[in-house]
């Protein structure tokens, strides 16, 4: 009887570790979680859009008023640049790392005369741009991603039908570029 | 030649049932026959193997020992632990919540300071999450009451949101997504479109059945949620918690009462 009691009190500890050994792994292995699902949209540094539907990479726009579009994107290389301008009455962005924690995240009222510049880069290209800055990017937002892979979210709303047009057409011009090195 | 020996004493006096053997090629015997692996293995190893595995009951049957208490802690571990993780991933989603009367927000949920049961649910969920300057999401999945909300009645949302630029509500099901219903029925309401009293406060009745004003349909039946977002709102960060104060959501009757 004390030889089952033993065994059941062990089970018990090896159900704690394991318990704890699964919800701190679980993140990296899951292979549905956000980052995942935005690469599995298309090629990288595209804005792709969403609708109301789950599509194939199981996305969806998750508000009736939202209108939301993704892009994965990868800074080893070269930075990225991300624009967008319209006449919307809001939009937002939220770039996330490759584990979808939220490296940084902005509204229209913060932005140069309500257009999105923004531009994630790793650190050491960061230290170089900011030696020579470029003209054009004067008045660009910088964001130093520590892990180079992630990805944006940018979002607009269209409280009534008739902002859908301006929301489509803000979200289809939006640029997800990788910056040409010099 | 000693060891062996000392083996089988041990054996003969500890275990009276096990079959003693004789000179090195003497094999084990049940009942007469040989087991076929045996003629294979040292002597040693097939007596100290079959000692832990099983041992032969006075009839000569074989009876498991050792391995049942290894199972069973086995069996409670992995069991166990599984269990323990997807009740804990399905329940809750993680801590950090913040409440206020039906309302349920979770601020750091999409942040890197999220506890590890939120990250967890999050990376199950899969969902694209708001940034801290994009939005808040409450969502409300009993009425202030604490009952569950459910089709069959009828609620009513009055008084004023969070100070937000915009704001969002929509039926939602119990997985937050927005509730399919007919095409022509009205499912979600923005600060926009919400037509309000002289001081900017609304009403909003929830039902299946159309009311005048401000009205928000349901499924026919089963239990939903509603969901309500702030856009660029200091909700998040605010520390007076206490001085914010989301609409009530009371239940007016339910069935035709």
């Amino acid at each position: 009887m004390l030889r089952v009691f033993f065994a059941l009190l062990a089970g018990l500890f090896g159900a704690a570790l394991l318990h704890l050994v699964i919800i701190l792994a679980l993140p990296h292995f899951t292979g549905r979680d956000a980052a995942t699902r935005v690469e599995a949209e298309g090629d990288p540094n595209n804005f792709y859009l969403l609708t109301g539907r789950y599509d194939e990479a199981g996305l969806a726009n998750g508000d009736p008023f939202v209108r939301t579009a993704v892009c994965s994107f990868d800074v080893g290389e070269d930075p990225v640049h991300f624009t967008a301008k319209g006449n919307v009455p809001f939009w937002s962005i939220a770039i996330y790392d490759s584990a979808s924690n939220e490296v940084f995240s902005m509204n229209d009222r913060t932005s140069v005369g309500g257009a999105l510049d923004v531009l994630a880069a790793g650190p050491i290209q960061l230290t170089d741009l900011r030696k020579n800055l470029p003209q054009e990017l004067e008045q660009t937002i910088m964001v130093e991603m520590a892990h180079p892979e992630g990805y944006a979210v940018l979002r607009t709303l269209a409280p009534q039908a008739s902002f859908d047009e301006a929301a489509r057409a803000f979200l289809t011009e939006a640029g997800c570029e990788e910056l040409d090195a010099r | 030649m000693r060891r062996r020996s000392r083996c089988r004493r041990w054996r003969a006096r500890n275990d009276a049932s096990v079959v003693l053997v004789g000179p090195p090629f003497d094999l084990p015997r049940v009942g007469g026959h040989i087991a076929p692996w045996h003629s294979t293995l040292p002597e040693s190893v097939v007596t100290l193997s079959t000692d832990l595995i099983f041992k032969f009951d006075l009839q000569g049957r074989k009876v498991f020992r050792f391995p049942l208490f290894i199972l069973i802690t086995l069996i409670v571990a992995f069991g166990g632990g599984i269990m323990i993780s997807l009740y804990a991933l399905d329940a809750t989603q993680g801590f950090g919540a913040i409440k206020l009367g039906a309302w349920e927000a979770f601020p750091e949920l999409q942040t890197v300071d999220a506890d590890p049961y939120a990250k967890s649910h999050r990376a199950r969920a899969g969902k694209l999450l708001y940034g801290s300057a994009e939005g808040l999401t409450f969502t409300a999945s009993v009425d202030d009451s604490g009952e569950r909300l459910n089709a069959a009645c009828h609620y009513r949302i009055s008084g004023q949101t969070p100070p937000a630029r915009l704001w969002t509500l929509f039926t939602a099901d119990n997985a937050g997504n927005p509730a399919s219903l007919q095409q022509a029925l009205p499912a979600a309401l923005n600060s926009w479109t919400v037509l309000r009293q002289p001081d900017s406060s609304f009403t909003i009745d929830i039902a299946t059945r159309a009311e005048p004003g401000n009205w928000l349909a349901l499924p026919q039946a089963g239990t939903f949620r509603l969901v309500l977002t702030l856009f660029d709102t200091p909700t998040a960060g605010s520390s007076g918690v206490i001085d914010l104060s989301m609409p009530k959501l009371t239940k007016i009757g339910c069935g035709n009462a």
